[in-house]
């Protein structure tokens, strides 16, 4: 191997992305190549220093991701109620409407029940004056009621 | 199963939630992600206020597309993919304004005399600058290789380019950060304790 090959995966092999067989021919190289072997070493030691710059402390950014989400209509919007904090409001509201909906249904049993009974009577009254071989279907056609 | 395994199934699980509109599970992201990407952006920027507001939007992108999101690639990969977008735009438009970055963070250091301290945060200043002075994309490529330790094929992944062309970005910048830092007089002399396949 010459030294202008090994030189172009020097930085894979420095990173540890070089295939064996291709590792150990730059091996053999750097046996006999003390240029090679000096500079090989430099780019190690420049990427180790690299290394030794500390991390930088990271900010908590979910408060101002939050609120950017929710400058933007229909992106949080969709699912604001499942935030932890309104799980109070969502509930109360979900008994309300529940207790609203089920007066109402109640509400609407009694009329129905009335209704019922005035229908009734005008069934009886329409099956109690039918013609002799009227078919009830034909009746319940007349009325609205289909079976 | 890996501990790589098992974080990318808890990923992969919080993505899904997430993509669903759980926002707990959006929590979860966040707190996971926000300090490798802040780290990642304030590396490629240099400024912390606006690397923090990058990380932000690099959040809301990735809350807007999870419901998109298909396991082509890791959910470490498609946010730093998202986060470096916006960094190597933003390290772009500074870099065509020809802006000269002295706002180099403060980066805390882990030593114990206020000597060695003093010694950590010049190290760790003229370090930043020279990153500085690095092309956007080539700075992406150091950042992600060195500081991140991410393999040559998921920093291809992140900067959408093949494995060949980070290793010439890498090519590239090593040997301009060698021509940087050994004009300040540094040579790497610094002792080898973290190297990876060196000779």
């Amino acid at each position: 191997m010459r030294c202008r090959a090994a030189r172009r995966m020097m930085s894979r092999y420095l990173d540890g992305e070089l295939p064996e067989t291709r590792r150990s021919s730059v091996d053999q190289h750097l046996g006999c190549c003390p240029e090679c072997r000096s500079e090989f070493a430099a780019q190690d030691r420049l990427w180790n220093l690299l290394g030794k710059a500390a991390p930088a402390p990271s900010p908590d950014v979910f408060a101002a991701v939050e609120a950017r989400l929710s400058e933007r209509p229909g992106l949080l919007s969709a699912f604001s109620w499942l935030r932890p904090r309104h799980f109070g409001y969502a509930a109360a509201a979900a008994i309300l409407v529940g207790l609203a909906i089920l007066s109402g249904v109640w509400a609407g049993t009694e009329r129905y029940s009335a209704n019922a009974g005035e229908k009734d009577g005008t069934f009886a009254e329409l099956t109690t004056n039918a013609p002799p071989g009227m078919e009830i279907a034909s009746i319940l056609e007349e009325i609205g009621e289909r079976p | 199963m890996t501990e790589r395994t098992t974080t990318a199934e808890q990923d992969a699980d919080i993505i899904r939630r997430t993509g669903a509109g759980d926002y707990v599970a959006f929590r979860a992201l966040v707190e996971r992600y926000q300090g490798p990407l802040y780290t990642f952006v304030l590396r490629m920027v240099l400024r912390p206020p606006v690397a923090e507001e990058l990380v932000q939007e690099a959040f809301v992108r990735a809350f807007r597309a999870a419901p998109r999101y298909k396991p082509t690639a890791s959910v470490s990969t498609w946010l730093f993919h998202i986060a470096a977008r916006l960094a190597m735009n933003e390290a772009a438009r500074a870099h065509h304004r020809h802006e000269v970055t002295r706002d180099v963070p403060d980066f805390p250091a882990e030593t114990r005399s206020p000597l060695e301290e003093f010694e950590q945060k010049e190290l760790s200043r003229i370090i930043e600058e020279a990153l500085a002075q690095l092309p956007p994309q080539q700075r992406a490529a150091v950042v992600l290789a060195r500081f991140e330790e991410m393999p040559y094929r998921e920093v291809g992944k992140v900067l959408d380019v093949s494995e060949g062309a980070v290793d010439g970005l890498l090519q590239r910048a090593r040997q301009t950060l060698a021509r940087i830092l050994g004009s300040a007089g540094f040579h790497g002399d610094a002792g080898s304790t973290e190297k990876r396949g060196a000779p």
